[in-house]
């Protein structure tokens, strides 16, 4: 029974999704969608309950057992993420009524909440796939439908934007089909869990170093590490304010949980350290990319934009935690992923509020906001605050331990470089928090009238930061719960 | 029995003074209030021998110096306070360095005479510097200068009896006989005597003769004098030294011509060593010593500082006074005259029945008693020949040897140099306050209650 | 035993949540949370004795089942001068926020009490991360109430003091924590130190990392937050940053040596340098460096910040001859100079309230009008000199003493020795200022000084006042206390 809600919670989606678009009435659209998500919601609560109490969960489409069918596969940490993914998906429809309704005219938006469910499917069927072709499928389905995403906004640069990331992303996928297919070509299967016991015969093999290669490239681009990352910035920087939370929270980190699972389950670290170099290359990307996306961000004047460049330097931080090669490495980088998609998630959402409400993304015109919009800027606190890494949130535990997990590796350069972009991360949030909790002098003395912040939103975030709040107070539990999850 | 006597003299000055600034009419009472807690403390540290206590009523008094000189309320009390806070704050600092160096050395705050035939131990190098710098040694006594000249004249008596007296009693249980005093004695002597040549301030040509006086102890100290001269000496340096003072206090007013006259020539003769004062007998003293009479340089040395004190200070002084323009002054009250006139009795009584004391014969017509009466002559000579330039009031003055500190404190703490004049003879009448005299006899109190105490 | 565990815990968040209730009547709100506030005092008292009665050296407290505490000598004396000077501050601000209208008092009264919360839980932590955590959370609850006002000039000076206390333990003492974390695997305070399996030659750098890195003991490279942070109000500067703030950043220095370096392990693996070990050195210059800014400094704040900076100094030195009678001289002074500089805070507070005069310059002839404040201002400035009959006499005696006890530590002898003269340097001239005739009769001088009008202010000044007279008292429970400390 819970192997079909597997199935089903990929089905309904896509399927409500193309339904959709044959209606057009919006206000219906959006409830039946809403409806879709919450149900694909409860189906990942269940599983994920399920895969802890019993173990694993394997599917067979069409009873075809492997290696000649296609399986699907959740393990603890996947129905975690799957369970994250559909959540942060419900929770920013949920929320994102009003700015929706605002953005899009009424005709686009069926066809736009229909795009929304097929690429909710399309990552949820990245993360509980066990085949490789799938697994392409399924991150070709995740990404045309988020090429979609970000060009249906009413900002003059989408188009171009999700040109640009139309072809690299394309390009990426490419070079995931390519190594795909050595890999198949070497191993003969294309069954994950048959080419796990197929590896240990095929360490030597040129084509498995080939196609790991391609693999993790494509996969690379698609998480947005340092030189790979323009065309997140752009696209990000584009999309709508609706498509942001979602998008900016759960694609890259997607990606982000497949290489982890690529290096540390499919592989093996054995093989990783000792065939590839891929580990110091992972490493020092990483802290480069923290460093420059966090001067870069210093750089910003629009929050927006600001709050991009914190994500690739949170993305830097995560590969460094990958490039460690231990099993500290993996617990932190799950909770560097975790904690940013709540915060990060969070973020995105209030700051879609400030812009409905201010009209503007720039810090000049937000200032003072604490008068206008108190809550807001509360919430902004303590997720901005995960972003740093002040105590009792995710986001110090995450640093805490990336910052152990260097020592015991010996590389002290590298904890030099994160140390600093952590510093810079600090400075360039508090630069616009300044400007929210304080007037400055150059403002005019403006009449600053309370507006009226969105109930819904403001709930969800609460509900996000205090799951972010709860596990940096109880750290010890959140330890051994992660300690369960990870492999 | 010595104790006694040195709280005797103490008590007389302390008496005296208390009386004198009672009567002034234009003073500041300010200082007299700190009087008790300075001269109670400074009997206290003659009656201990624990060296952290003794550290302890070494802050008291440089506290209550310190606010002695500000409650003088002149224009150099800001300075002069602060200079004189910050000396004795050193001093007092490398004193507790020493005092914890013998604590860690001998496991007892309690001080035993050590022989300095030995080596001499780290604590006694701290303990050395702590009491060079109390008993203004020249590189170190602007505190002595600027402090005495700032604070009411009245003040400035209690304040000479103060710190100085006993460092040199410290001086005398510590160090007694350690011969490379006598080459600092020499030194402060002979600075004294030349810097109070120079200057025309009466309040601080007599500073200067203190210094040269303490010098002259230091000597007495380095020679290794007997403990019962060296007490008399010290004893009756407090009480010659606070006579002086008085006298210069009372240059202030108006005195009639027979009170004018006998205070001048006592002035005169106890600064000059004449015989029937103490300081002869000092001197007399220091003659008739072994080490003295062996060593030539010594003898002749002595003397040449006699001569030096009696023209720089014992005749140019009473010179200044007679030479000074009759300005508007207040009349000498009758308590002034009256604490003036105990203290001339009891310096002469010192002067003439010193045997009682000291137990030995001193002869008050002898041979060196000659000696001095020729020295006196000479400078006499000296002084009607070069009447003219040292009786003149000057201009400049010569720059202090050492660190002068109010240099430095000028450029920190204040921004306007303060304008010091040096040329003002008198105190710098400040305005009047009218306080109770209650408050008198409450410091009073105060001092008997720690004199309690401390018995 | 954990009731008065319990009743101290509770007491700065009772405070905390009245601030918030009661902002009507702000009179009332005053006196009722000094009220509160005695009763932490009292628990402090009954913990100290309870620990007495117990008789061990390091006593382990479940609270609430889940969150562990540790009580240690060290600590308990640190609770009781905080919760101690904490009431004695709640009792100034009765008057002190009557009079002056620019402090709001329910942010000054929430922020506050949640710092003194934060300041007891650091006292109260098992573990270094713990108190980390609870470091960081300081610098964030004290941040408000620097930048109380909201200019300009307020909020340039707390962005300066947020980024240097954030920036230190970042760079510094984080990854220091996690050089702890990474090599021996836990962070616990234990008797004798738990630094023994440390890779030899390491403990220098790792102690000195620690040193900088607790950037709230403002030695004199970190010092600058502190001169940054006297744009707060009197009362915050007078609980915060001379006895809070700084004495935490102490007390963290002091178990780090004793509890996870252990004394004897310092001693003889610390590198030395001029006869002495060089974190004496380093402290040595940063105390005479601070003595000789203060000489400069013309506005009584300024002035009693690089005091502060000096005297912290002055602990750091003791502790750096890292034996027990030196920790004990440390423990010693920290207290004898809070109470004297909590003292100079409450009566230049009382100046500044009665007649807004913050320059040195115009307090001339004060000594006439206010003659009570202005003796005990006297008295307490003497007391900081160290000069024999006040308190500050017997700490500095103290440390002088253990610098003998074992070989003499001449640096340390020089070093003390010149402080106290550049001290006295720049307290004599604001005696002398006090007790001199004003050169111009100004405006100011028909300021109304009388003690009914802020006498909850003169109350608080002679509370503080009789704890530094009855320092004798204290020292003798203090060295009781120590000695049952485990080295």
């Amino acid at each position: 029974m819970v192997k079909n809600l597997l199935i089903l919670e990929i089905l309904l989606p896509i399927l409500v999704g193309c339904v959709n678009c044959l209606n057009r009435r919006s206000g219906l659209i959006y409830l039946i969608t809403s409806l879709a998500l919450s149900v694909v919601c409860c189906f990942s609560i269940y599983i994920a309950f399920y895969v802890f109490s019993y173990g694993d969960i394997h599917y067979y489409f069409g009873g075809w057992l492997p290696p000649v069918g296609i399986a699907f596969k959740i393990t603890k940490l996947k129905s975690i993420f799957a369970i994250l993914i559909s959540s942060i998906a419900l929770l920013n429809f949920l929320q994102g009524k009003s700015i929706l309704f605002n953005e899009l005219s009424d005709a686009r938006i069926p066809g736009f909440c229909g795009v929304f469910l097929i690429c909710v499917a399309g990552f949820l069927g990245v993360v509980s796939t066990n085949d490789f072709f799938n697994l392409y499928v399924f991150i070709e389905i995740a990404s045309l439908t988020s090429y979609a995403l970000v060009s249906i906004s009413s900002n003059r640069d989408s188009f171009k934007a999700a040109f640009n990331y139309l072809v690299i992303g394309t390009i990426a996928a490419t070079f995931i089909l390519l190594g795909i297919g050595y890999l198949y070509s070497a191993s003969g299967t294309l069954n994950i869990d048959d080419f796990i016991t197929k590896m240990p015969g095929l360490v030597n093999s040129k084509l498995i170093k080939l196609g790991y290669y391609l693999l993790m490239t494509g996969l690379l681009i698609k998480s947005g590490l340092f030189p790979l990352h323009t065309w997140f910035v752009d696209s990000y920087k584009a999309s709508s304010s609706f498509v942001l939370p979602f998008l900016g929270a759960v694609s890259s980190k997607t990606y982000i949980l497949l290489i982890i699972i690529l290096n540390y389950v499919v592989f093996g670290q054995d093989y990783v350290s000792n065939n590839t170099r891929i580990n110091l290359m992972l490493i020092i990307m990483g802290a480069v990319a923290s460093l420059i996306a966090a001067i870069s961000a210093l750089r910003e004047k629009n929050l927006r934009n600001m709050l991009v460049f914190s994500s690739i330097s949170q993305i830097g931080y995560i590969f460094i935690a990958i490039g460690l090669g231990n099993r500290v490495g993996v617990i932190v980088a799950v909770i560097f992923l975790i904690s940013n998609i709540f915060a990060k998630a969070s973020l995105f959402i209030l700051t879609s509020h400030i812009f409905l409400l201010n009209k503007s993304y720039i810090i000049e015109k937000l200032d003072h906001l604490k008068e206008r919009m108190p809550i807001t800027v509360a919430l902004f606190m303590i997720n901005a605050a995960s972003i740093i890494g002040i105590p009792v949130t995710m986001g110090f535990l995450a640093k805490m331990g990336l910052i152990v997990g260097l020592i015991q590796e010996g590389r002290f350069f590298i904890l030099c470089l994160i140390v600093f972009s952590s510093l810079i991360s600090l400075l360039y949030i508090w630069k616009f928090l300044e400007y929210f909790l304080y007037t400055k002098k150059g403002s005019k003395d403006i009449e600053s009238p309370r507006f009226n912040e969105n109930k819904v939103s403001i709930f969800v975030v609460v509900l996000l930061s205090s799951v972010n709040l709860l596990c940096g107070v109880f750290f010890e539990e959140f330890f051994v719960f992660l300690n369960n999850m990870i492999f | 029995m010595m104790n006694l006597y040195y709280i005797a003299a103490f008590v007389i000055v302390l008496l005296c003074g208390i009386a004198f600034a009672y009567g002034s009419k234009i003073e500041n009472k300010n200082p007299t209030y700190m009087a008790p807690i300075y001269l109670g403390a400074a009997i206290s540290i003659m009656l201990t021998n624990n060296l952290l206590i003794i550290f302890m009523l070494f802050e008291i008094m440089m506290l209550s110096g310190t606010f002695m000189i500000f409650g003088g309320r002149s224009n150099l009390s800001r300075l002069a306070g602060i200079t004189y806070f910050k000396f004795h704050i050193l001093s007092g600092v490398l004193f507790l360095v020493g005092a914890i160096l013998y604590y860690k050395e001998y496991k007892n705050f309690e001080f035993i005479s050590v022989d300095l035939v030995s080596r001499l131990h780290l604590f006694h190098y701290f303990l050395l510097a702590s009491l060079f710098i109390n008993l203004a040694m020249p590189p170190f006594s602007s505190w002595l200068i600027e402090g005495y000249s700032a604070t009411t004249s009245s003040g400035s008596i209690f304040l000479s009896v103060g710190v100085t007296k006993v460092a040199i009693f410290l001086l005398i249980k510590i160090f007694l006989g350690y011969r490379y005093l006598i080459y600092v004695g020499v030194f402060m002597s002979v600075y004294g005597i030349l810097y109070a040549l120079f200057e025309s301030n009466i309040r601080r040509i007599i500073n200067y003769y203190i210094i040269s006086q303490l010098g002259v102890m230091v000597i007495a100290t380095g020679i290794g004098l007997s403990n019962i001269e060296m007490n008399f000496i010290v004893i009756s340096e407090i009480i010659y030294i606070a006579l002086l003072m008085m006298i210069v206090a009372l240059a202030n007013s108006n005195l009639g011509k027979v009170f004018k006259v006998t205070c001048l020539i006592i002035f005169c003769a106890v600064a000059s060593s004449l015989p029937f004062t103490p300081g002869y007998i000092n001197k007399f003293l220091l003659y008739q010593n072994h080490f003295v009479i062996e060593t030539i340089w010594l003898k002749y040395m002595i003397s040449a500082i006699s001569l030096g004190s009696a023209i720089s200070v014992g005749i140019r002084i009473p010179a200044l006074i007679l030479v000074q323009k009759n300005n508007k002054k207040p009349n000498v009250v009758l308590s002034q005259k009256i604490s003036a006139a105990v203290l001339i009795c009891f310096t002469l009584a010192l002067g003439i029945d010193s045997e009682s004391i000291l137990g030995q014969k001193i002869y008050l017509f002898g041979a060196e008693a000659l000696k001095q009466i020729a020295i006196f002559i000479s400078a006499l000579l000296v002084f009607a020949i070069l009447s003219k330039p040292l009786l003149k009031a000057r201009s400049y003055y010569l720059p202090k040897l050492g660190f002068d500190y109010s240099i430095l404190l000028r450029k920190i703490h204040f921004k306007r140099a303060v304008n010091l004049s040096y040329m003002q003879i008198a105190t710098q009448l400040s305005v009047p306050r009218f306080k109770q005299n209650s408050e008198v006899i409450i410091s009073v109190a105060i001092y008997t209650l720690m004199l309690m105490l401390l018995l | 035993m954990s009731g008065f565990l319990f009743l101290l815990l509770v007491t700065p968040l009772i405070c905390t949540f009245l601030s918030c209730v009661l902002h009507k009547s702000k009179h009332a709100m005053s006196i009722i949370i000094f009220v509160v506030s005695s009763f932490s005092f009292l628990a402090s008292i009954l913990l100290i004795k309870g620990f007495l009665d117990i008789g061990e050296h390091l006593v382990a407290m479940n609270f609430l089942g889940f969150i562990s505490m540790q009580l240690e000598p060290i600590s308990l004396i640190f609770i009781c001068m905080v919760t101690f000077l904490w009431s004695c501050t709640n009792l100034y601000s009765i008057s002190y926020l009557k009079v002056n209208h620019e402090i709001i008092p329910t942010k000054f009264y929430f922020f506050l009490s949640i710092s003194i919360f934060v300041t007891i839980c650091i006292a109260l932590a098992p573990n270094l991360v713990v108190t980390f955590i609870f470091y960081e959370l300081l610098t964030i609850f004290t941040y408000p109430l620097v930048a109380h006002i909201g200019g300009d000039k307020e909020c340039k000076s707390a962005r300066i003091y947020l980024y240097m206390l954030m920036g230190a333990s970042m760079l510094l003492f984080l990854p220091a924590l996690g050089f702890l974390l990474a090599h021996i695997g836990h962070s616990d305070f234990v008797i004798g130190g738990i630094a023994k399996n440390l890779p030899v030659g390491s403990v220098t750098i790792l102690f000195l990392f620690f040193l900088y890195g607790v950037a709230k003991s403002a030695i004199v490279p970190m010092h600058f937050w502190l001169p940054e942070a006297m744009v707060a109000s009197f009362p915050v500067s007078a609980v915060l940053h001379a006895v809070a703030v700084v004495k935490s950043g102490i007390f963290i220095m002091l178990k780090i040596s004793v509890y996870i370096f252990g004394l004897d392990y310092l001693r003889s693996n610390i590198f030395s340098f001029l006869d002495t070990n060089i974190v004496s050195v380093l402290c040595g210059l940063s105390l005479l460096i601070s003595s000789v800014f203060a000489i400069y400094q013309t506005r009584i704040k300024l002035l009693l910040a690089y005091s502060t900076i000096s005297q912290l100094s002055i602990c750091l030195l003791a502790m750096s001859m890292f034996h027990p009678l030196a920790i004990t001289a440390a423990i010693l002074h920290m207290v004898s100079h809070a109470f004297g500089k909590i003292t100079l805070f409450f009566a230049s507070g009382y100046v500044y309230s009665s007649s807004k005069i913050s320059d040195i310059k115009d307090f001339a002839g004060l000594g006439n009008k206010m003659k009570l404040i202005m003796a005990m201002f006297t008295m307490a400035s003497l007391s900081i000199i160290g000069l024999p009959i006040f308190a500050g006499f017997i700490s500095k005696a103290y440390i002088y003493y253990s610098a003998i006890s074992q070989d003499i530590n001449y640096f340390v002898l020089a070093v003390l020795s010149i402080s106290i003269l550049i001290t006295a340097d720049y307290f004599i001239k604001v005696i002398y200022i006090i007790y001199e005739e004003p050169k111009v009769i100004s405006k100011k001088a028909e300021v109304n000084y009388s003690y009914k009008l802020h006498s909850s202010m003169t109350c608080a000044i002679i509370l503080t006042f009789l704890g530094l007279t009855s320092y004798m008292f204290l020292y003798d429970h203090i060295v009781d206390l120590m000695s049952l400390v485990a080295y």
